[in-house]
């Protein structure tokens, strides 16, 4: 397959994608499909970009490679460089909805650092576990996917939400045996810390859990950790080997959210951290886990999340 | 391929088992499944909608699949009808695929689909490679889901002027993605 095609071929197949084909042009893209085997490859092509761009992260979010480092500092949120990953959908754990809604007094103002009505992407395929550097996020295998139709599972808000597919990523060693399916994400919180360097102030997680009808025999938790680190532990790599609850400054988790199996409801989990003045970096990590024993796989079948939030406000300590 | 599937097929008495399976291979094929509607249909909106109908076939008719076979051949087959439906229908579907390409289409893609990860993948580093306008052209249109007569509105632009620097960008992308492909032999 050829990389440069007739500029009329590009026009024909850009009308079509938005929805502008006259009668005319609508005749001339069934004579070319039909006629030219390479015109199809590139009709495919550019149906298959049209679906990846939507699955992709903020394209405002990527880094290009050998500068994240550098950027890390001015962004929220970073991603780092795809272009080496393994095949897959590669898209970001959690949006670029930075809402810094600042107001009131200095002891209510509040930041918004996620919100969405399913604000929170990752990637369908392969990556390592916990994030290793500031400029990274990483989980489980998941996917985003829209209303699930036949299983009765609509997103809590928006049109999309975040499939937990199974409790392992690409690479893992030993698969077997897994039965957490995690997605992490790691802020930078730094740009931030006039707001929480007196240790006055509290980061608040929330998201809602459903799951379409599983057997009455099985159960399901839900969990929502937050980790405050400082920046050395969060760029050493120590996170990448599980390292975050031993090396955290400060944690806090909510696992009492066991899944319903109704459909038609979310479960809504919280969890909030009282951020130490020495806070670098905020870990968040969300799971949904096999809570038999007997039912332990690596695999899940219709586990969602959905609408997640999380905001950095002040509360100060009392004296 | 089977018959033409029909939405008025009564509902199977799927074991959990088989709507385990379902759910699994369904969830698994998604992305592929889009693909390979939106190639048949034209764009992504009445790709969605075609495979959002074919998905509820598959579900009535899931008790006909056997497990162990090709679910995505199985699938595709049940899309593909779908979107001839579809295309039949008045006021549909601005194509005018007649049915001989419609399956020329569906025969040359459905082996072409599945390397759909690869694509992803190079899609992705051309994406990195666009001008910051550019990015924040695909992020309003793509990430946001922010309709392009909209966005000309918020920007006091035209409509044909989103339309065009979006063509310029498609094509600049799928010129990139396939020089990718081509230097890696995929």
């Amino acid at each position: 397959m050829k990389t440069e095609y007739p500029r009329g071929w590009h026009a024909l197949f850009n009308a079509a994608l938005n929805g502008e084909l006259t009668e005319v042009d609508s005749e001339r893209l069934a004579a070319l499909l039909q006629s030219s085997s390479e015109a199809r490859q590139l009709w495919f092509l550019y149906h298959d970009n049209e679906a990846g761009l939507a699955e992709l992260p903020s394209p405002a979010e990527l880094i290009p490679q050998g500068t994240a480092e550098a950027k890390a500092s001015s962004r929220w949120f970073q991603w780092r460089p795809l272009a080496a990953a393994a095949a897959g959908l590669v898209i970001g754990l959690f949006s670029a909805t930075v809402l810094a809604s600042y107001a009131m007094s200095s002891q209510e103002k509040t930041v918004t650092l996620l919100r969405g009505g399913f604000r929170i992407r990752t990637r369908a395929f392969g990556h390592r576990r916990a994030p290793a550097s500031r400029a990274s996020r990483s989980g489980d295998y998941t996917a985003v996917v829209g209303e699930q139709t036949p299983q009765g599972v609509k997103p809590a808000s928006g049109r999309r939400m975040l499939h937990f597919l199974r409790a392992d990523y690409e690479g893992k060693a030993q698969p077997e045996g897994s039965y957490f399916s995690d997605v992490y994400r790691l802020i930078d919180l730094r740009p931030y810390r006039a707001t929480y360097g007196d240790g006055g102030a509290v980061v608040q997680l929330s998201g809602s859990f459903n799951a379409f009808h599983f057997p009455e025999s099985e159960r399901y938790g839900c969990s929502m950790s937050l980790y405050a680190l400082d920046a050395a532990t969060a760029t050493n790599g120590s996170t990448r080997h599980g390292a975050e609850l031993r090396e955290s400054l400060a944690m806090a988790r909510n696992s009492r959210v066991m899944l319903d199996r109704d459909p038609k409801t979310w479960q809504r989990s919280n969890v909030e951290l009282r951020l130490p003045p020495n806070t670098d970096f905020l870990l968040v990590h969300i799971s949904v886990d096999h809570a038999n024993r007997d039912q332990r796989r690596v695999t899940f079948d219709g586990h969602y999340l959905d609408d997640v939030r999380l905001t950095l406000g002040r509360r100060p300590l009392l004296r | 391929m089977p018959n033409a599937f029909s939405p008025d097929t009564p509902p199977p008495a799927l074991s959990p088992a088989q709507q385990e399976l379902f759910v699994r291979e369904l969830n698994a094929a998604h992305a592929l499944l889009l693909r390979y509607a939106m190639s048949l249909v034209g764009n992504r909106h009445d790709g969605e909608d075609v495979l959002q109908r074919a998905s509820v076939i598959m579900w009535r008719r899931f008790g006909e699949f056997e497990p162990g076979t090709d679910f995505v051949a199985w699938a595709t087959t049940v899309v593909f009808y779908e979107a001839r439906n579809f295309q039949r229908v008045a006021g549909h579907c601005r194509l005018k695929f007649d049915d001989d390409l419609m399956k020329t289409l569906a025969a040359e893609r459905a082996q072409h689909v599945r390397q759909w990860p690869a694509r992803v993948t190079a899609l992705q580093a051309c994406v990195e490679k666009l001008e910051p306008m550019q990015r924040n052209l695909v992020e309003e249109i793509y990430t946001r889901g922010v309709e392009a007569a909209e966005l000309a509105r918020q920007e006091g632009r035209a409509v044909q002027t989103i339309y065009n620097k979006l063509n310029f960008i498609r094509r600049a992308l799928a010129e990139c993605v396939q020089r990718s492909l081509t230097e890696t032999h995929l």
